[in-house]
């Protein structure tokens, strides 16, 4: 048996994560695993990470890459809240991962799904792949894990569903 | 993802590859556009596929957006960089109507400036990994030009990226002719469709028609193609077979 573990190997999240809109808003799920190699770094890891009060953002692919992204989203977030004088929308928050994926791209690592409310459009969310294309979508689902949920998603998604019908269905 | 440091020859002239940047490979990708000029203007078709290698991730992704007044783009290969693209159309154009001259960019003028901004990217090798298609009408003037990730340009009565440039390119070099009607340009453009829905394994069959015409642009409600695959060899498949478990 070998119990090579490569500790030094880079802390993946091996994920799953999903964002669903329904008739409400949105509701967003992801796992708790960190990876290192074969190892588990953290069995407890907070994936969906708040952006604003109306927007968060699910995490996959390297962790450094999308903490740091995600820090410098909220950043930039709360300055244009302030600027703006009232809440940023979840289309703001979603271009400015965009923006920061899409110019770094030979250096992140990281695909973001970002899920928010705003008065204007209701709820939305928005998948952001490896490469920073912006794509918005009544659903998404990513990370490693995602690959299992295709054909799920695929022929049990409907729109207009309710709050407990996209959380207990799609999320949990 | 396993980080591989490039290794560079003694006798490089090169300086550290960590100074530059530039794009390696792309993402999130669109399969082939096709597009020809018609009696009254241009049609384009492409379909609503977003690969991410081979997966077919994203089905529902238009390739296809209007410019300015006078132009329609159509665009293959990296999504994020076709958005990135449809950015720098959107300053080009809104400087264009700053001006409140009563003149407008065209189709051809429009297309000149995206074969430079491809070329110069292509030059410090940080390519916009597209094949693009422009297609307009300005003054009655019909214009269909195609640029690549590598800024080569060009025109003609009808153009396709990827794919299309080896199974639609040859169907319509036989059948397009001067003044297609509106109804025969889309039964050409399905033709073409269709054999790259059979033959591209990237493609889905999940399409829209734009037109493009003095008037003004409109892109199809997305829709598919009706296939054949009625063969006598799928009839009865178990007919000959020597048992079955």
């Amino acid at each position: 048996m070998d119990l090579e573990m490569n500790l030094n190997a880079p802390h993946s999240m091996g994920t799953t994560i999903i964002g669903v809109t329904y008739n409400g808003g949105v509701v967003l799920g992801a796992d708790s695993r960190t990876s290192t190699g074969m190892y588990v770094a953290n069995r407890a890891s907070d994936k969906i990470t708040q952006l604003t009060d109306n927007v968060y953002v699910c995490r996959s692919g390297s962790a450094a890459d999308s903490q740091i992204v995600s820090d410098y989203v909220r950043y930039f977030l709360h300055q244009h809240t302030i600027q703006l004088g009232q809440s940023a929308t979840s289309k703001v928050a979603a271009n400015l991962i965009r923006l920061l994926s899409y110019n770094n791209k030979n250096m992140l690592e990281t695909g973001l799904i970002v899920g928010g409310w705003d008065k204007y459009e209701g709820g939305k969310i928005y998948a952001i792949p490896l490469g920073g294309t912006l794509i918005e979508q009544p659903f998404a689902i990513g990370g490693s894990g995602s690959s299992y949920l295709y054909g799920f998603f695929d022929q049990a998604w409907k729109e207009g569903m309710t709050k407990e019908e996209a959380e207990v269905r799609f999320v949990l | 993802m396993q980080f591989t440091a490039s290794k560079q020859p003694e006798n490089c002239l090169l300086g550290p590859e960590s100074d530059s940047q530039r794009t390696l490979y792309p993402y999130v990708t669109g399969t082939s556009v096709v597009a020809l000029k018609y009696k009254d203007g241009i049609l384009m078709a492409a379909d609503m596929g977003g690969s991410y290698g081979s997966t077919l991730r994203y089905k529902s992704v238009e390739r296809m957006k209007p410019i300015g007044k006078h132009s329609l783009l159509g665009a293959s290969g990296e999504i994020s960089d076709f958005q990135e693209i449809l950015k720098y159309l959107d300053e080009l154009i809104l400087y264009d109507n700053m001006w409140d001259d009563g003149n407008s960019l065209g189709p051809k003028e429009v297309h000149n400036y995206l074969t430079r901004v491809m070329y110069n990217r292509r030059n410090k090798f940080n390519p916009l990994w597209n094949s693009l298609v422009l297609g307009g009408v300005k003054k009655g003037e019909k214009y269909l030009g195609t640029v690549s990730m590598i800024g080569v340009n060009f025109e003609d009565n009808h153009v396709a990226t990827g794919f299309g440039n080896h199974l639609a390119r040859p169907i319509l070099r036989q059948e397009w002719h001067e003044n297609l009607s509106f109804e025969d340009g889309v039964k050409l453009l399905e033709k073409c469709m269709r054999v790259l829905l059979y033959r591209d394994r990237s493609a889905i069959n999940k399409l829209q028609i734009a037109k493009i015409t003095e008037e003004g642009m409109t892109i199809s409600q997305p829709y598919s193609l009706k296939t054949y695959w009625e063969f006598s060899a799928f009839e009865n498949p178990t007919q000959g077979a020597v048992g079955s478990w």
